[in-house]
């Protein structure tokens, strides 16, 4: 929220009730609404995806009477062609930076550099598998196993052995790594080193 | 059930970087109002990293995902991430479990009915599950989905040709898309109507059927009709949808329509917003 210390309390609170009458439900709401955006943006190529999508909740917030009078449909959809705009505007005065040779993506050796920050991640993602259910963690580290076609048929077999069929199989693989993902970022925003690449 | 396979080549196209600009609209567009679909995007996104890292693209797509995908710093601790749990599994493969080959059908069978041990209990047992089974259709059937097969029906009676009766009260629609943000589509349906005629506005690729599936925004569904028509006009592509004009009582609605291909694939054709005024 820290990019959105402009944003009246009041204008915010009007902004919850248009996304949905139980409190609760429009904070849900707004978070997906904003978690989505902060994802587009990052798709997009932009590094500030999060003070972005913070921009597109004040420019929405400012302009919330008028929305709860006049505007008909889905809000997630003004969201969105407000976040358009901030990308019009965005791109007119400078282009999102391509990956430069340097940037590309980590190789499997990982720079010395970063060994501490690797040993920190080890041991979040140990804890964190600690406090996964017993068939959840069985499942998620046997999903990698394996690799090219043996993969495929292994995860056919993973999948009759887990009573799923594999579009299921892949929707509770997800759901568990999101978790394990999720416990591992805030194991390391607790660490010493507090970060996470 | 979500399904992965239908979604994965558009969503695919759109992390790489392949999509034109209409198309990636389109996908963030789906992307922030359903839930759902933002879903199955993130599946699909997590298994192109696990492709990655498992040498599984082809050397182009991992060109693009090097050179795309991985321009958010987003995506590089994602990666990262991915990578350190790979590792860890890899490392670790005792930690999995044994995986038995596929049961032939008559290992199946054997599942099903006992190892020898039981038959006549494991045979009760499916009984009352059937029974529990035909007992849960009955009571959903007479309770939960009778308004909304009622609808459905009537809205695909409306819409099959020869008419019976023409609409009092034809309103345009355009798509989401096609329309400047925040504009609304706003109308009144004056009591003594009968039919109302919703003609929509459509994209130029036509699609041999469309489905369209009317519900109140952020609510409930209240009915999904297939089999539905278009007509080239002067001004595009339309097709008239013929509703009951008792369903449009005072509220926001969310239409969204839906093209069959001749290849039997399904695909989003617009969203349209409408609010129904006193």
């Amino acid at each position: 929220m820290s990019g959105l210390s402009v944003l009246k309390q009041e204008n915010f609170d009007k902004l919850l009730v248009w996304l949905h009458d139980d409190r609760e439900h429009a904070g849900q709401k707004y978070e997906a609404i904003r978690e989505s955006l902060i994802k587009i943006f990052s798709w997009r190529g932009y590094d500030d995806a999060e003070d972005l999508a913070d921009e597109v909740v004040n420019r929405v917030a400012t302009k919330i009477r008028w929305l709860v009078d006049n505007y008909v449909g889905d809000p997630a959809l003004y969201f969105y062609g407000v976040a358009k705009k901030i990308l019009l505007e965005r791109e007119r005065r400078e282009q999102p930076h391509p990956l430069d040779e340097t940037m590309k993506a980590p190789d499997t050796a990982i720079q010395p550099e970063e060994d501490l920050a690797a040993d920190r991640r080890d041991e979040c993602l140990e804890k964190c598998l600690r406090e996964l259910d017993g068939d959840d963690r069985m499942l998620i580290l046997a999903y990698y196993q394996k690799s090219k076609q043996a993969k495929i048929d292994y995860r056919k077999a993973l999948a009759r052995q887990f009573g799923l069929n594999t579009n299921a199989l892949r929707v509770k693989v997800f759901r568990i790594r999101a978790h394990l993902k999720k416990c591992i970022k805030q194991c390391l925003q607790t660490s010493p080193q507090g970060e996470t690449n | 059930m979500i399904d992965l396979d239908q979604k994965q080549s558009t969503i695919r196209r759109y992390l790489l970087g392949r999509a034109d600009e209409a198309g990636s609209e389109q996908f963030e567009e789906q992307f922030v109002r359903d839930a759902e679909f933002r879903e199955v995007a993130l599946i699909v996104e997590e298994e192109l990293i696990d492709d990655s890292l498992a040498g599984l693209l082809s050397a182009d797509d991992q060109a693009r995902f090097d050179a795309h995908y991985l321009a958010g710093p987003r995506q590089r601790q994602e990666l990262t991430l991915a990578q350190t749990i790979r590792e860890y599994a890899l490392a670790n493969p005792a930690a999995g479990p044994a995986v038995a080959p596929e049961p032939t059908w008559r290992k199946l069978v054997e599942l099903i009915m006992g190892h020898g041990g039981l038959p006549a209990v494991a045979a009760a047992m499916l009984l009352l599950v059937a029974v529990a089974g035909l007992l849960a259709w009955w009571v959903s059937s007479r309770h939960g989905n009778e308004p909304q097969l009622v609808t459905a029906d009537a809205v695909a009676r409306l819409n099959k040709p020869p008419y019976n009766a023409e609409p009092a009260l034809s309103v345009p629609l355009t798509s989401f898309l096609d329309r400047a943000s925040g504009q609304g589509q706003k109308f009144a349906v004056p009591t003594g109507i009968d039919i109302v005629q919703l003609q929509l506005a459509l994209p130029a690729t036509p699609y041999q059927s469309y489905q369209a599936t009317l519900r109140v925004t952020n609510g409930e569904e209240l009915f999904t009709v297939g089999d539905l028509s278009a007509q080239q006009t002067e001004a595009g592509r339309r097709l008239n949808l013929r509703l009951p004009a008792h369903l449009l009582t005072p509220r926001d609605y969310t239409l969204r329509l839906n093209g069959q291909t001749t290849e039997g694939r399904t695909d989003s054709v617009a969203d349209y917003y409408f609010r129904v005024l006193r």
